[in-house]
């Protein structure tokens, strides 16, 4: 799948909060990189862009908010597998929370100019 | 490791592409990236929707997907691609730094603190300015600014707000403007401390007296808790006045007191001491006699003293003692022998 271009609204929306997207689907259940990608496209992520996932599990997991492992596989290459953390975990609550603050936010702004409208 | 994922040229070349891109990372972190996208080429050929489609569609330019790869990943962004770039260590270890929790943390709290400093270096500023003035303690806590102290508030009202909200915007054509006039506040601030510490005190017993040391220092004069003593005038337990009293200091030095220069009758006064046998006058003889000055006939007005009068008939000669308020002492105590005048 193509990123699609910095010009279009939502793929900026998208990252400033791919970090917690990407935590989300992780603490559901611990995924590998493809995986990862595959589930948050199947939530309606249609345009994230395979290596901003792979950038940010990387980041993530270099901050310490995820863990990882490898699985062996005799038909295929051994798989990296990340997993959420303490860390993770806490960091996914506060990073909720500040969403939900904002999109509220947000949400008041745009009603307020409707009714000025 | 994992084993060699199956590869196609297509994935080596776009392998090949990307690792250009990220020439200039250290060997490790490359080594991670590349290998998580060679796991991910491999996967993407495995899945039967992408099997029309090729590589550049599905992941983009390889150089763009290098630069949204670090992006992502909290990379600085590469020069463009091109031959590996030779490694320069330095840059890459302050940009992990950088990118360290802790480093992270320190920044977050940094940012906390700085509106505090927004005010702080507003205040610290107007003080800086009026610094400079030789008596410092009058612009302690409130400067005087053209010897007001309502203009220093003012001023210092205007620069807190002027310096809040430079930091708050955040202008980003400002941002060297800000850090020089932070640098300039502190070094500055930094240097008016040392120099206070240096000079002594600020400030003194009897009321405010600046403690600066001249390079030729005049001689302190006497002071009371009521200003600068001029004259002393003694009395004996039986009240009466006492003339020519030599007075001497706990150290056996004598005592010397101010010279008055002014009065209130507008004449002009120097204090006459008696002379010793060797002629030298004796400037610890108490009271001083302060005698009218005779002015020259054909001194010219910037010779007199501005508002006093020439010794003539008007001056008084003798000042009298000014009202004591004088114990009674009980009759036993004090049957102390006169002086000799």
């Amino acid at each position: 799948m193509v990123a699609t271009s910095p010009a279009l609204d939502t793929s900026q929306l998208l990252k400033g909060v791919l970090d917690i997207a990407v935590l989300a689907v992780v603490r559901d259940e611990d995924g590998y990189g493809y995986d990862v990608v595959r589930r948050l496209r199947a939530c309606g992520l249609a345009e994230v862009g395979d290596a901003s996932v792979y950038g940010t599990l990387r980041r993530l997991y270099k901050n310490g908010a995820l863990t990882s492992y490898v699985v062996p596989s005799e038909s295929g290459p051994h798989r990296k597998y990340y997993a959420i953390n303490r860390t993770g975990r806490d960091l996914l609550a506060a990073s909720t929370k500040t969403w939900r603050e904002f999109a509220e936010t947000i949400d008041t702004v745009l009603s307020t100019e409707k009714e000025a409208a | 490791m994992s084993a060699t994922p199956t590869t196609t040229r297509e994935a080596e070349a776009y392998l090949t592409a990307v690792r250009r891109h990220l020439g200039d990372l250290g060997e490790d972190e490359r080594a991670e990236l590349l290998e998580d996208l060679a796991q991910h080429l491999a996967d993407i050929s495995t899945d039967e929707e992408n099997a029309e489609s090729g590589l550049r569609a599905l992941l983009g330019d390889p150089a763009d997907y290098a630069a949204e790869l670090r992006s992502a990943a909290g990379l600085p962004p590469g020069d463009g691609g091109g031959p590996e770039s030779a490694h320069r260590p330095w840059t890459k270890s302050a940009a992990a730094l950088w990118q360290h929790p802790r480093s992270l943390g320190m920044r977050r709290i940094g940012k906390e603190l700085a509106p505090a400093w927004w005010v702080l270096r507003g205040l610290l500023a107007v003080g800086l300015v009026v610094a400079g003035s030789p008596e410092r303690w009058r612009h302690i806590p409130i400067p005087q600014v053209y010897g007001s102290r309502l203009v220093g508030l003012f001023a210092i009202g205007v620069t807190v707000l002027v310096s809040v909200v430079v930091g708050r915007a955040g202008y980003r054509g400002w941002r060297r403007v800000t850090v020089v006039a932070d640098v300039v506040v502190v070094l500055g601030t930094l240097v008016l401390l040392l120099e206070v510490l240096a000079m002594g005190y600020v400030g003194g017993p009897s009321g405010y007296r600046e403690s600066v040391v001249y390079s030729e220092a005049p001689p302190r004069a006497l002071e009371s808790r009521h200003g600068e003593v001029t004259n002393i005038y003694p009395y004996d337990a039986q009240g009466r006045p006492l003339d020519g009293v030599l007075l001497f200091d706990q150290d056996g030095r004598p005592l010397r007191v101010g010279r008055q220069e002014w009065w209130p009758d507008r004449c002009d006064r120097a204090p006459s001491h008696p002379l010793a046998a060797d002629g030298v006058p004796v400037e610890f003889a108490y009271p001083y006699r302060y005698l009218p000055v005779e002015h020259d006939q054909v001194a010219s007005e910037s010779d007199r003293h501005p508002t006093g009068r020439s010794g003539t008939t008007t001056c008084l000669e003798e000042i009298p003692r000014p009202p004591v308020p004088l114990p009674v002492f009980p009759p036993s105590a004090g049957d102390a022998p006169q002086p000799a005048p």
